[in-house]
């Protein structure tokens, strides 16, 4: 099983639905975000590029890539961050991170690993979403866990189960009929940051 | 009534203890900075490195530097620097304690070092750097017993100087492997360059050479030791050296950034004439005066020598500055996204992407202060007629 | 009788201390509502679920599943839907936990101490809150007549329960507003189109099968972007988007084509293009004559139709039917018994002179060549040819639009324009046809038991006639004062165009009572704030809104604090006012009417299937595919497209005393913008024009108090083309003030390419306090013309500058 995800830059709105799915299901402290909507070249989150009206605009969302090749997994000295084998999900186990952000500095992706910098705050006085999400711990890395406390009970991760512009799709990367490998394999596709090495389990329709 | 000799406190004993009382304080402000959170930095997620570990960088440079000057001579049978190797060996060993110092005070979870220990990954350089940092420091204290020991007659001359070979290896490795903490990073476009090991030796070299040339200096001007003025001009001549040396892997690596007007001009500009330029010129132009008081034989007075070591310990220093907050500096990812306050800091300055705060000043001198109070102690010790 | 000053903004520990023991209270009481056919299951971990809906006025009423754990409501996601094609939820839907416990919760009845607005409150017992209220109402129905309290609903929550009061209302023959919002737009369409299950357009599924979708002034990727995937479906089919919007948007980047217009002129344009299509031969005439009233015979002298009793004896039925000229009979017959309709001709019929409504209109359209249409929209001769031809021989094709166009004086013409392009290019009637926007299944739930019968009603007034009525003191020319205003689920006073305006309104009237379960800012305005229970705090019968379905909606969690549900409160008022026992006994009964209904009789639909069902399509199509107006049968008394109109009549709020041009509405006529044209002398001072686009991140300005959302839109901002804000020095980043002769408000300046230069954008919905300075809302017009009682916001223009901090 490897999971990954499919994002189609044509569906994308930009509406950042997904982008509080996580931070609900998941009990995101203020501030930490593990998915966002990134607006591709526009000089503001909703300005297009170009000059009007010859102007273009398209946006999408960057979260932990999960990558075949992970270059956080070499780096981090206690092992906190390892790929689980049984489901290419790249985890962080809190408990053991000593909170020396080598990951942070060996991820290309900028901005996909988040660090607590104080005692997580949280508006409500109970955690939202999923009981099973572990509670997040003060000076530790975290990021996207395609929520494996729902994958791991065959169900849907949070930002999967509704896309108002329907460009998400989440599945098993090794199982040829699944719907991932299906778009990946009929449909034009980019990755980020391919020359980097990474092999990163999430595709971009273009 | 048996007088006793009254034992007064020598200036170094003096500075140490102030050191001593620095470093207390910085532990007050470490203390701060792990209970209210690191928030209180500068550091944020697009930057999740500063000051500590640039100051770790340059530390551990620092004491490479000192220990390769030391053990050189040794190992290769050649005449020394007079008798300021435990000097030198010492001046390693306080900088290897402030770097370790500026790994700890860096941590998120300093309880949980011992985790280290117990579930060591061996493919991270970081856990490699940890091993050999750690050997480096007990291989130090090993050689200035050693040191103590030939002049004792306990230890003989050929034990001395494998010990100073396998010393000599290990600095060199140090300063390699903490450069394999970033060389080996393709996260950086600016970090990633098989060039960085050599560099950052070249680099160890320069700053390592200047702080036992001023060490040296001040404690012959205090008449703590006698020191050759032939000493002072053959190191003199190897800061020069090494200055060049560090120059040329500069170069080398501007020009292939610059040569084929891709993505690496991004980096050029950012350091030549973008917000890393004060930190650039710095370097340059610090290194290249330096370099030139080492070589001209009429600028090699004390003075000006001590502000030769000056500029390059100052220039060498500004290198970490620029690897470090330049790795940063450049986003993979510039797409705009929500960041959030946790992304980067409001204080930044001239358009960097990092500035340290207040508190990482306070607790950064007290990792200082406690390399400067071991070093003071010891030096104390050592040079005491 | 409690008399301690509350600081409504109590510290964040205090509150949630609080809150954990006043809903670890409630959670023992806490209801599941069953499993029932959703095979909703529960989990472990002391967790259940239920089904309910959002109900914001974005009108998509997605279907949510609430989790609650421990009592708490903790998550809110996607519900399936019936027909999961209608399957959404989007950022606000998800955020409902923060909001059900957000500390702008009113948690008891609040009396105002201090002056209006100052926000300083006492709390009071819910006994003396409805004393209060009550006791006042019937002084001023005693001194002033009951038409003087005037109960005021708007969008805010759309559900059943909250129409409750509609009823109180009615039995105490107090007057009503109507919605001033989106008015033009809705009204023109019942007019001329009638309003069905789905008000006046199909539902949105339909514009799967549109080979040619027009969207003119919509931001529906924002706006409606639960619907916005049927169109990209459409498109992945080979359907082409056009976008017409003088701004790039990320609607017109998925459109196919992107057309610029000058703000406010899209009458203009559809004018041209129905002129084309008619000259060029292209009109559907066989539709035209079939389904729409352009045949219709008009008596010249009038300007009214050409009524069969007027022309011989008949029964009474048929006499009231309008007649259209049979070519085979050769004379004027009912056009319900034509068999050969002719479309055009002036036609002398006895002494009346008559002509076709068709052929008024080719006048009325026949200076409207497409270079003088050109002239006034901005789009070149060109693209209005391959519009029109698209439109006409691409087909099927639809508008899909919401009320962007509504926004301008003059916009209920424009409404009339692009229904007579639609219907004059026969695009009705088959799926993929017609318009769709808008649509809601609002007008599904209709309840006859809701009107007193004999009792004299009040007046029904336009929510933006409401500051000038009590400026005059009159309305209709008779003294009205109003005492007392009752608002419910209607954020009035940032709303509203003019906000200083309807501020000095609200102070101008004896009591306001509020009733809402946050401090919105309406309800810092009021005297007497009620708590209303949350919309996950109560069983509850809903329509789906865009999506077509009505629902049974199970309650998650208990009122918190001492709210009480809309029917609650209800009861209690009923009490006060001693009409008790002409109340509905309970919710059951108050839902009865909605299912006595012909509409819901009609589909089968009862109270007892709906509790089983949870939720029922409302629609026949499997897949959705359901035109409005199936086969050219309109909603209409006479079941034709009325491009014709032969009285100006009103529905949102009662006529007053303007004096209204027959016939400049009896056909389309343009009726530029009151502010935005390019050519107002105004324009050299305030050379901007000042318009809004939906926010992301509210409905309105419902979810303001969400802090997900506000972490990512922690402030307002204003969009300025590039070019615009050089010539003002303006960098992305910096405060500007934005200002007119009305007001002025300071704003975020953030850079945007895809703004038309000459015009400011900013997101709405942001509320007082929330400003660096000012307001958004006070920038705005409250000017209508006299034809269409509206806000219509976008006919604003200001000028920006730099902000220089006192």
């Amino acid at each position: 099983m490897r999971y990954g995800m499919v994002i189609d830059m044509g569906r994308c709105l930009g509406c950042h639905t997904c982008e509080v799915a996580c931070k609900s299901t998941n009990n995101l402290p203020e501030g930490i975000f593990w998915n966002r909507v990134y607006n591709d070249g526009g000089p503001s989150l909703d300005s297009p590029t170009g000059t009007w009206p010859n102007n273009s605009m398209s946006y999408y969302t960057m979260s932990c890539q999960h990558c075949e090749n992970p270059a956080c997994v070499k780096v981090c000295p206690v092992g906190a961050t390892y790929k689980d084998p049984e489901t290419g999900v790249v985890r962080q186990d809190y408990d053991k991170c000593i909170g020396c952000r080598m990951c942070m500095a060996a991820c290309p992706y900028t901005g996909v690993r988040s660090f607590n910098w104080e005692d997580p705050k949280y508006v409500l006085a109970f955690a939202t979403g999923d009981a099973e999400v572990p509670a997040h711990q003060k000076h530790t890395v975290e990021k996207c866990t395609f929520c494996y406390q729902r994958i791991s009970k065959g169900e849907t991760p949070g930002c999967m189960v509704l896309c108002p512009g329907r460009a998400r799709y989440f599945g098993d990367l090794d199982d040829p009929n699944s719907e991932v490998s299906q778009l990946i394999a009929t449909r034009e596709w980019k990755r980020l940051l391919p020359e980097k090495g990474t092999n990163p389990s999430v595709y971009y329709l273009v | 009534m048996v007088e006793t000799a009254k034992k007064k406190l020598s200036p170094l004993a003096i500075a140490g203890i102030v050191c001593s009382a620095v470093a207390a304080a910085g532990i007050v402000f470490w203390m701060i900075q792990l209970s209210g959170g690191m928030v209180q930095t500068g550091m944020r997620n697009l930057d999740s490195w500063g000051l500590y570990i640039t100051c770790f960088m340059f530390f551990v440079g620092l004491s490479a530097g000192g220990l390769i000057i030391s053990s050189m001579p040794k190992a290769f049978g050649i005449q020394g620097f007079g008798n300021i190797s435990k000097i030198a060996v010492w001046t390693a060993i306080s900088c290897t304690c402030a770097a370790i110092g500026f790994v700890v005070v860096d941590l998120g979870g300093p309880q949980r070092l011992w985790e280290l220990f117990a579930y060591s990954n061996l493919s991270s350089p970081l856990m490699w750097d940890i091993i050999v940092i750690s050997v480096y420091l007990i291989l130090s204290i090993v050689l200035i017993w050693a040191m103590y020991g030939e002049e004792k007659g306990k230890v003989s001359h050929t034990a001395l100087r494998v010990l100073s070979v396998v010393s000599l290896v290990t600095a060199v490795l140090v300063h390699s492997v903490t450069a394999w903490i970033f060389g080996l990073q393709i996260s950086h476009e600016f970090w990633y360059t098989a060039l960085l090991g050599p560099w950052f030796v070249s680099s160890a070299l320069v700053c390592g050479t200047a702080l036992v040339l001023i060490v040296a200096i001040a404690l012959r001007k205090a008449g703590r030791i006698e020191l050759g003025q032939e000493n002072i001009v053959k190191m003199t001549k190897l800061l020069g050296g090494f200055i060049m040396v560090d120059l040329y892997f500069f170069g080398c690596d501007l020009l292939t950034s610059a040569f084929p007007q891709g993505s690496g001009l991004e980096v050029v500009q950012m350091l030549v004439e973008g917000p890393l330029a004060p930190f650039f010129w710095t370097e340059i132009i610090g290194c290249a005066v330096a370099a030139v008081i080492c070589f001209v034989p009429s600028l090699r007075k004390n003075g000006l020598l001590a502000v030769a070591s000056a500029l390059a310990i100052v220039g060498i220093f500004c290198k970490r500055v620029q690897l470090l907050v330049g790795g940063f500096q450049i986003a993979n990812i510039d797409s705009i996204a929500v960041t959030g306050p946790y992304a980067t800091t409001a204080n930044t300055v001239g358009g960097l992407v990092y500035w340290p705060t207040g508190i990482e000043f306070m607790v950064t001198l007290g990792v200082v202060a406690l390399g400067g109070a071991i070093l003071c102690f010891g030096l104390d010790k050592i040079t005491r007629k | 009788m409690s008399e301690e000053k509350t600081r409504r903004d109590i510290s964040r520990r205090g509150f949630l201390k609080t809150t954990a023991a006043v809903v670890g209270a409630a959670a023992m009481g806490a209801t599941l509502a069953g499993c029932g056919k959703e095979g909703v299951a529960a989990s472990g971990n002391n967790e259940h679920f239920v089904v309910n809906n959002c109900r914001g006025n974005c009108v998509s009423v997605c279907r949510l599943k609430c989790k609650v754990r421990d009592g708490y409501l903790v998550q809110t996601e996607m519900q399936e839907q019936v027909l999961p094609a209608y399957n959404r939820v989007c950022s606000k839907g998800l955020s409902h936990p923060q909001r059900t416990y957000s500390d702008q919760r009113v948690k008891y009845p609040l009396r105002r101490v201090g002056e209006r607005g100052s926000d300083q409150w006492e709390r009071i017992s819910w006994e003396d809150a409805i004393s209060e209220i009550t006791t006042k109402w019937k002084q001023y129905q005693e001194e002033s007549g009951s038409p003087s309290i005037v109960f005021s609903s708007a969008t805010g929550c759309l559900s059943t329960s909250p129409n409750v009061y509609q009823h109180l209302q009615s039995m105490m023959g107090a007057s009503k507003t109507s919605i001033s919002y989106d008015a033009a737009g809705i009204e023109e369409g019942i007019k001329v189109v009638g309003s069905g299950l789905s008000m006046s357009a199909s539902w949105h599924a339909d514009m799967h099968n549109a080979k040619t979708i027009l969207m003119p002034g919509s931001n529906a990727a924002i706006s409606m972007v639960q619907s916005f995937h049927f169109a990209l479906e459409a498109k992945d089919a080979g359907a082409t988007l056009i976008h017409i919007d003088p701004n790039y948007t990320i609607t017109s980047e998925k459109c196919s084509v992107h057309i610029p217009i000058v703000p406010g002129t899209d009458c203009a344009m559809f004018m041209g293009l129905t002129n084309y299509v008619i000259q060029q031969g292209w009109a559907d005439e066989s539709f035209l004559k079939a389904h729409t009233n352009a045949p219709y015979l008009v008596n010249k002298a009038t300007g009214f139709f050409v009524r069969a009793g007027e022309l011989y004896a008949t029964t009474e039925e048929e006499a009231s039917v309008a007649c259209v000229w049979d070519a085979a009979a050769g004379k004027a017959v009912p056009a319900t018994s034509a068999t050969d309709t002719a479309l055009e001709g002036e036609y002398t019929i006895g002494d009346i002179e008559a002509i076709t409504a068709y052929e008024l209109l080719k006048e009325r359209l026949s200076e409207w060549t497409l270079e003088k249409t050109s002239e006034i929209c901005g789009i070149p001769v060109e693209k209005l040819e391959w519009i029109a031809d698209q439109y006409v021989h691409h087909g099927p094709s639809c508008v899909f639009t919401g009320y962007g166009l509504d926004h301008y004086n003059g916009g209920h013409m424009t409404y009339r324009a692009m229904f007579t392009f639609t219907g004059v290019c026969g695009q009705w009637g088959q799926s993929g046809m017609g318009i769709v926007g808008a649509s809601t299944s609002n007008s599904s739930l209709s309840n006859a038991r809701m009107v007193a019968k004999d009792v004299p009603q009040g007046k029904n007034l336009a929510v933006a006639k409401l500051y000038e009525i009590a400026e005059r003191g009159t309305f209709n020319e008779q003294p009205f004062p109003i005492r007392s205003m009752f608002i419910w689920m209607h954020n009035y006073v940032p709303n509203v165009a003019d906000r200083q305006r309807a501020i000095r309104f609200l102070n101008s009237v004896d009591l306001v009572v509020v009733a809402d379960f946050n401090m919105c800012e309406t309800a810092r305005y009021a005297d007497i704030v009620l708590p209303v229970a949350g919309w996950y705090e109560i069983e509850e019968v809903g329509h789906g809104g865009t999506a077509p379905f009505v629902n049974y909606l199970e309650k998650a969690i208990d009122p918190l604090y001492e709210s009480k549900s809309d029917f609650e409160i209800y009861k209690l008022l009923c009490e006060g006012m001693g009409l008790g026992d002409k109340a509905f006994v309970d919710l059951d009964d108050f839902w009865s009417g909605y299912f006595e209904s012909p509409v819901m009789t009609g589909l089968g639909i009862t109270l007892e299937r709906l509790k089983e069902e949870k939720s029922i399509y409302l629609g026949t199509d499997p897949d959705g595919f359901d035109p409005y107006a199936p086969e050219g049968k309109f909603n209409t008394r006479d079941g034709r497209m009325g491009i014709y109109q032969e009285a100006h009549f009103r529905i949102f709020g009662e006529q007053d005393f303007e004096v209204v041009d027959p016939d400049r509405n009896r056909l389309v006529t343009w009726m530029p913008p009151n502010e935005v044209m390019p050519d107002n002398p105004l324009r050299e001072k305030y050379p901007l024009v000042y318009m809004s686009f939906r926010n992301r991140y509210r409905t309105h300005t419902q979810f303001w108090d969400c802090a997900w959302l506000k972490e990512i839109a922690p402030e307002p901002t204003l969009w300025l083309n590039p070019d615009d804000a050089a010539a003002r020095g303006i960098q992305g980043g910096d405060y500007v003030r934005a200002y007119n002769d009305r007001g002025f408000v300071v704003l975020r300046a953030e850079i945007n390419n895809g703004v038309m230069p000459g015009v400011v954008v900013y997101p709405k919905g942001w509320q007082e306090g929330e400003h660096k300075a000012g307001h958004i809302s006070d920038l705005t017009s409250s000017y209508f013309i006299p034809e269409m009682y509206n806000c219509y916001y976008f006919d604003n223009l200001c000028e920006v500058e730099k902000y220089q901090e006192a």
